[in-house]
């Protein structure tokens, strides 16, 4: 069987282990922007190739396609998707896995997606206003409140900002710093022009985030197991957005601070989505979608965001506990077969993701571009520790940064202690030759976090249990002396905007 | 024990001189006789009076600053256009530790190599200290004795916040992510964070006085919550109480609320609010100028006369130092009031040797305990009885909240240990 891959990254090198590690022996072929090496060689020790291409032009994509003629091609990351990849591929008759350009607008417009969930009263949904220019976002912003913002498309996990406004005293000047943070995003998302709205303002929460993807073939689903993913650069939840500094999964389907409950309204919200998703584009969903959730005190699980693709480094976190065949699971869902699939998990292992990325990434890229660094990945395999290569670049026998995380290290084991304990020593092995300093985040998968994580999911859980029981799930009342009782609901200048689809 | 406080922000446009101002008020129970705000200006870095900011345009991208007990700042603040550093108790090499930091910036290494530089500073324990450099970039930093705490913040995907109460992080709005162990810092720039941990050779210990005085009853100290602590003590402190000789128990000043809680609902006497302060914010211990701190005194404490007139009292208190709040509170009850007995309970051992870590600049001639024997402080103060923490309730106390203390002011150097 041939398979040919899109895309570059550490997802991709996480796929392609999971593909290749199947009874149906595939040889592997891979279209990426540069010579990645883990997938150059992942390609060739199956018997296959990897050729460069730009993977967002569709024609040069089935041009690649059609010398291969594989029997399955996997759509990676999002963007291709977002060009229509998948579209030209489909037409050409090819079985492809990955969303539809109009499927994927679940995550290519943050409007879409949260339009979709109110039209639809999909539990789970948070109040949020969308703005196409510059002026009436900062009207708006005048009297927003506790909000955030959020440039309105997919921005490669960066230039969302929190803006927590709880406490008067500070507010007015907080006034000024999210006018500050629209203008931002209007000028980074003015590059994009497949995309209507610019910003989107939404209800700010709190709580524990998790990743739940799900595997569809447009009738069934496949859940896989969940994953915690850490947005923040530095230890401690601190500093910048970035695209996840690495994260945790299991035991079972399961994190240590999720309920078996919590999971299953999870999965209900994502299937709500994709039934909704269905009737809104016309399109059957195949291939995967991620809900990128949180644990909230207002209604418990709370969608952050969807991804049309597996998340990255969520996937990585899978690879040792996957116990099924992953390539079969990923045939039936091209060939509209899914139904009775069955996801086998390793129960009894969980794992730890760790990214290692370059300084200047995630504010400064260019700092962070092109310096050479070497990883001794003999001495990580012998501690039993996987390594993905993401946006690292092979230019003769060196390994150089490319601008964002440069390896994703997974290590496995029975309990989360000793896990962590081996990952900090996986670390060690990777260096940079330039003395440019790389980065990663010690406390990911360390007891301290996930402790920490427990009790801030138990806080949120107390609080939505009885709102839930209260009948108030993401509402409150709103009494004002002298007039009464003026509207039910939670942030009464949030209503959601009517605007609807673009 | 001054006050630190420090902002970075990843992403411009923060109102920085609101978070200084709001920030120091959180820690005005540490000093207010200064407050010092530390950041780029034109020219490079500048360390004025909070309040010479005001109008400032703000170029920054963070602060350090700092509120004080004490007008003369010596030893706690060095600066020039290149960096600026705070420390939270008088060192005397504090422009030498500015050198060498300095150093480290010209050879861009201040991110690399900052914990050898502090490691090997002469052998020497450097104080806790915060500092930032003309590039906006911020180093913070807990002693290796531990003596005073550092809580770190966050906001968001913007801001860093260090302060020396947990409570201020929470203040200002953003969440508590990590208490600095001793030995433990931070540098940050806008690429980089790295929280760095210097060998700490010597046993660390909190400064008993931290749990006991001068941290808010809000924060955490190291995760341990002040409030409980306090009240743990105060239930302590009922054992030495005979029950029948009392019929209502009193804290204070405000500071020994908790305590008094906990000694009331230990002993099952009821805790009666019995003063009520007009309201100056002050903490009287802290005042240098004796008529200042009288004054600060006489307006916290109005008597509420119905609750107290004719009964047995238990006044409980944090500590006494010169016992110039506790002779007040005597006089008021024995003659604007009128109480039929009067016994002081206090939460903590008597001080009898002065600080040798200077965090408290108390000299051995203004520590009442250790210049008056029990008899002579009774008479003086007109009280029943005074009765006293003893070192190994606080011992054990400590023990149980599994944290180490520095009682040397007590004449014991390490508490919370086994003996
Ligand atoms: N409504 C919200 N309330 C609180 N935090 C949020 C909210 N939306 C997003 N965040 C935080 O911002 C991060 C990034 O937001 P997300 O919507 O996932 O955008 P991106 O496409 O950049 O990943 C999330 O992982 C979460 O930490
Ligand atoms: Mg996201």
């Amino acid at each position: 069987m041939k398979i040919l891959l899109v895309g570059s990254g550490g997802r991709e090198h996480a796929l392609a282990k999971l593909l290749f590690n199947s009874a149906l022996k595939p040889r592997l072929f891979v279209l990426a922007d540069y010579v990645n090496p883990g997938l150059k060689r992942e390609a060739e020790a199956s018997g296959g190739k990897l050729y460069t291409g730009d993977t967002v032009n569709p024609l040069e994509v089935a041009r690649i396609a059609d010398l291969v003629s594989p029997d399955i091609i996997v759509v990676g990351p999002e963007e291709p998707q977002f060009t229509g990849v998948v579209d030209v591929l489909r037409e050409k008759g090819y079985s492809v896995f990955g969303a539809l350009s109009k499927t994927s607008m679940i995550e290519r417009s943050k409007v879409f997606a949260r339009t979709l969930m109110w039209k639809h009263s999909i539990p789970g949904r948070l109040y949020f206003k969308a703005f196409k220019n510059l002026e009436e976002a900062y009207e708006y912003l005048k009297h927003a409140g506790d909000v955030v913002l959020k440039p309105a498309r997919q921005a490669g996990g960066k230039g969302v900002r929190v803006i927590r406004d709880t406490r008067a005293y500070l507010t007015s000047d907080k006034t000024d710093v999210k006018i500050q943070a629209a203008s931002k995003i209007f000028d980074e998302l003015s590059r994009y022009q497949d995309i209507e709205y610019k910003i989107i303002i939404e209800q700010r929460v709190e709580g524990v985030e998790y990743t739940a993807q799900v595997i569809t073939d447009g009738s069934s689903i496949l859940p896989l197991p969940l994953v915690q993913d850490n947005p923040h650069a530095f230890e401690g939840d601190l500093g910048p957005e970035t695209g996840g500094m690495g994260g945790i999964s299991g035991p079972g389907f399961l994190l240590p601070f999720i309920t078996s409950d919590e999971f299953n309204t999870t999965i209900d919200i994502i299937q709500k989505v994709l039934r909704a998703l269905e009737v809104e584009v016309g399109e059957k969903y195949t291939g995967v979608i991620a809900g990128q959730m949180m644990l909230t005190p207002i209604q418990g699980p709370t969608v952050i965001e969807f991804y049309s693709r597996f998340g990255d480094p969520e996937i990585g976190c899978l690879i040792p506990r996957i116990e099924s065949d992953f390539l079969e699971i990923i045939e039936r869902t091209v060939s509209g077969r899914l139904a009775g699939a069955k996801l086998e998990v390793k129960d009894n292992v969980v794992s730890i993701v760790k990214a290692v990325a370059p300084v200047g990434y995630p504010s400064s890229r260019k700092e962070a571009l092109g310096h050479p660094v070497s990883i001794n990945e003999k001495a990580i395999n012998e501690l039993g520790c996987i390594v993905l290569y993401a946006s690292v670049e092979e230019v003769g026998s060196v390994l150089y940064t490319k601008g964002s995380r440069v390896f994703e290290i997974v290590c496995y084991g029975e309990n989360y202690n000793e896990v962590y304990k081996r990952s900090l020593i996986a670390l060690t092995h990777i260096e940079s030759l330039d003395g440019w300093p790389l980065f990663y985040r010690r406390d990911i998968g360390s007891p301290e976090q996930i402790n920490e994580r427990i009790k801030l999911a138990e806080k949120a859980r107390q609080t939505y249990t009885y709102r839930a029981s209260r009948g108030l799930v993401n509402e409150s009342i709103v009494w004002i002396p002298g007039k009464g009782v003026v509207e039910n609901m939670l942030f009464s200048t949030l209503t959601s905007s009517r605007g609807g689809f673009e | 024990m001054p006050g630190l406080l420090s902002v970075f922000s990843f992403e411009p446009g923060w109102p920085l001189y609101v978070y200084a101002k709001y920030g120091l008020l959180t820690l005005q129970n540490r000093g207010e006789e200064k407050k010092i705000l530390c950041m780029n200006a034109n020219s490079g870095v500048e360390c004025r009076d909070l309040y010479e900011w005001s109008s400032t345009k703000n170029i920054s991208n963070g602060f350090i600053a700092g509120v004080f007990n004490s007008v003369d700042l010596d030893g706690y603040i060095y600066w020039n256009d290149k960096l600026a550093v705070i420390t939270d108790r008088r060192f005397k090499e504090i422009s030498e530790l500015a050198d060498s930091i300095e150093k480290l910036i010209s050879e861009d290494a201040l991110w690399r190599s900052i914990e050898k530089v502090l490691s090997d500073f002469n052998g020497k324990e450097i104080p806790s200290f915060i500092a930032i450099t003309k590039n906006g970039d911020e180093v913070i930093y807990r002693s290796p004795l531990g003596l005073t705490p550092l809580s770190i913040g966050g906001y968001g995907f913007d801001l860093l916040i260090a302060s020396s109460e947990s409570s201020t992080i929470e203040v200002l709005d953003a969440d508590v992510r990590r208490y600095l162990k001793p030995g433990e810092g931070v540098v940050v720039s806008r690429n980089y964070l790295r929280f760095f941990q210097v060998e700490r050779s010597r046993i660390w210990k909190i400064c008993a006085f931290e749990l006991l005085y001068t941290s808010r009853h809000d924060s955490l100290i190291d995760g341990i919550g002040v409030y409980e602590f306090r009240k743990t003590l105060g239930a302590r402190l009922s054992r030495q109480l005979q029950s029948e000789n009392i019929d209502i128990v009193l804290g204070v000043p405000e500071t020994a609320i908790p305590y008094a809680i906990g000694l009331a609902q230990a002993s099952s006497k009821p805790f009666e609010q019995a003063f009520i302060p007009t309201p100056v914010r002050s903490r009287s211990m802290l005042k240098n100028n004796p008529l200042e701190r009288l004054i600060a005194i006489h307006l916290k404490l109005n008597p509420v006369k119905s609750v107290l007139e004719g009964k047995r009292v238990a006044v409980v208190d944090d500590s006494m130092v010169t016992g110039a709040t506790l002779k007040s509170v005597s006089q008021i009850l024995r003659n604007r009031v009128g109480v039929r007995e009067l016994h002081l309970f206090i939460a903590s051992p008597k001080i009898i040797k002065e600080c040798p870590y200077r965090i408290f600049e108390f000299n051995k001639d203004c520590l009442i305990s250790a210049n008056l024997d029990d008899e002579l402080l009774r008479k003086y103060l007109e009280v029943d009885s005074v009765n006293w923490l003893d070192l190994e309730s606080l011992n054990d106390v400590a023990r149980m909240y599994n944290c180490k203390l520095c009682g040397s002011c007590f004449g014991r150097e390490v508490l919370g240990v086994d003996q």
